[in-house]
Order: structure tokens, then sequence, then C-alpha cells
């Protein structure tokens, strides 16, 4: 999808959604989540070719395949948490989207753990006991 | 070179992974998570810088297997790094070889030696000339001398060779084949003890052979 088809689909969206909220503001809710999923999932596309792209980088230069998936699961959490907490927040739960965000940060650093844990495995064992 | 090789890996990996890092920084969608992702990279970044460190520890410092580490991969099989027991045995061939070409010069050498020297000295000429020598590194000796000379074909002696039987005939009493031949026995033992005398050898192993 291209950028004037994203911002004319916003635009769009937003007005659609200016015009249903006074009468039917669950409308305009299920309106603003389902166009944002559509341009994320349009967009999810051209993500992939950057991730392969980076995939490609990364097993010519002989990069660990730990540190890539790493990598790329930190990427779709945070995509992920983010739109689901704007889309909370959108619809006025900012406590939700907050929780939302919290599990994400959450996440993404469980899977700093194993290597937290190598690293301070490692250093133990340079130092002397 | 395989160090540098390997060395170039872990650089490429360690660059490939900030590139990445940084690309991953624009693509993040917003402030929320930038910490928490930022975090995670650099240790992933710290990880990769300090791979070699790992490796060092968890091989328990098996230096051969150090020697040739191959990239993120833990120890590729190294080109055969050869056991001492090979090493000595190749030494020992080597040495046999080498004993193996001395001999072969020296025995050329004398031969060269005889077959110049010879001439000059007795107004004999050497046909051929054989050396037998024996070169092991506790007691390098000669074995045998085996030498077949002729005399000299100088100006009479051709003429003698083209009309023989005519000379017979007519001079028995200066008879050139029984008079040669006593000579030729003469200057074969002096020959033999000349070559005795040069290299300091026993009579039995230096045989002169008359033609």
């Amino acid at each position: 999808m291209e950028i004037l088809q994203v911002v004319g689909l916003g635009l769009i969206t937003t007005i659609l959604i200016l015009v249903v909220k006074e009468q039917k503001p669950i409308f305009a809710f299920l309106l603003a989540t389902f166009v944002g999923i559509t341009i994320f999932l349009a967009l999810a596309g051209k993500i992939a070719d950057v991730i392969r792209i980076l995939e490609n980088l990364a097993t010519q230069a002989h990069v660990n395949n730990l540190f890539l998936e790493t990598i790329l699961k930190i990427i779709g959490i945070a995509y992920i948490a983010e739109f689901g907490a704007q889309v909370t927040r959108d619809a006025g739960q900012g406590s939700i989207a907050s929780k939302i965000e919290l599990a994400g940060k959450v996440l993404i650093m469980v899977m700093a753990i194993p290597i937290i844990t190598v690293i301070i495995e490692t250093i133990v064992s340079i130092l002397p006991a | 070179m395989r160090h540098i090789e390997w060395m170039g890996d872990w650089l490429k990996q360690i660059i490939l992974l900030v590139l990445i890092a940084t690309f991953l920084d624009m693509l993040l969608p917003s402030n929320a998570m930038e910490k928490y992702v930022k975090l995670v990279m650099g240790l992933l970044i710290l990880m990769a810088i300090l791979s070699p460190i790992f490796k060092l520890l968890s091989e328990n410092l098996n230096l051969t297997e150090l020697a040739f580490l191959d990239g993120s991969k833990a120890v590729v099989a190294m080109p055969e790094m050869k056991s001492l027991a090979d090493i000595n045995e190749q030494t020992s061939q080597l040495k046999k070889k080498q004993d193996q070409v001395i001999q072969q010069k020296t025995e050329e050498s004398m031969e060269t030696w005889m077959k110049k020297n010879i001439p000059d000295r007795f107004a004999m000429e050497v046909v051929s000339a054989d050396v037998i020598a024996q070169f092991t590194s506790e007691n390098p000796h000669i074995e045998k001398i085996h030498l077949v000379v002729r005399e000299k074909a100088t100006g009479a002696s051709a003429k003698q060779q083209i009309n023989p039987v005519q000379e017979v005939s007519i001079l028995p009493s200066n008879d050139p084949t029984t008079h040669t031949e006593s000579t030729s026995n003469e200057t074969g033992q002096k020959i033999q003890s000349f070559i005795q005398q040069t290299w300091n050898l026993t009579a039995e192993q230096v045989e002169v052979q008359l033609e």
C-alpha cells in the first residue's frame, strides 16, 4: 500500500468517524480499530521485506541466529503492544493501554533474560573467586 | 590467515548488529518501548563483542581448538594438525632421504674425481667408475670401488688398434699384447694403491679392472 492510499484511507476514516461519533460512538471506535488494523496489515508486507533483507545480511555476516531471532521478536512485540495500546487509548481506556504497554515491556525484558544471565555468568567466572 | 579471517567475521557480526540496531530504532513505533528495546539491543551487541571470551571460557582453554576458531561456529575441523608421532616419522624419513642424497652426491663426486685424476696420472682412461657407499648417520663409509680402465688411446695405440695384427706378426719380440698386459697389470695395481691411499681403503674394497 502506497503512502497516498494510506493517507487517503486515514483521512476518509477520520471524516467518517467525526460524522458517526455524534450518533454512535461505538461504531466510530470500531471503524477506527478496523482501519488501523488494515493499515497495519498492509504495512506488514513491507516490514517483511525489510526483515528479510536484514536476515540475509545477518546470515551472510555469520551473525548468531540467537541474536537475530531476539531482535525480530523484540520488533514484533513492540509493534503489537504499541498498536494495542493505541487502540485502547483511542477508546478512552488509558489504564488498559498502559497495562498493554507494561506487558510489552515485560515481554521484551524477558527476551533479554538469557542474554543477561550469560553475561553475568561470564563476568562472575572471569572475576577471581 | 585463519585468525584474521575469524576476526573479520567477528567484526562483521558486530558491525551488522549495530546497523540492525540503528535500523530498528527507526522502525520502532514510539518512545514508550524505546528504552527497553535499546537496552536489549545493547545487551545483544555486548554479547556479540564478548563472544570470543564466552568461547574461551566454555572450551576449557583447549589451545589447539582455540587457535582454529572460525566465526560463530564453535570449532571447525582444522586441516590435519599432525601428531607428534607423525612429525617424528616424517623427520626420520627426511633424514633417510637426506642420507641417500648425500650418498649419491658423494658417489658421483668420487666417480668424477677418479675419471679426472686417473687419466692425468697413469695415462689410462677410465671407462667406468662405480662407487658404492653406505651412508648411515652413525657410520658413513665406502663399501666398494669398482673401476674399469683401459689404456689411453694415444696416437701410437690408435695406430695399433687400426692395424694390430700386422704389427704382432711382424715383430713378435716386441709383442704388444703381452707387453701391454704386463704394464696394464702394473698400472692397475698402481691405480689400486693410489685409490687406496687417497681414501684410506683396504685392498678388497678397491677393484680395478683392465680392458
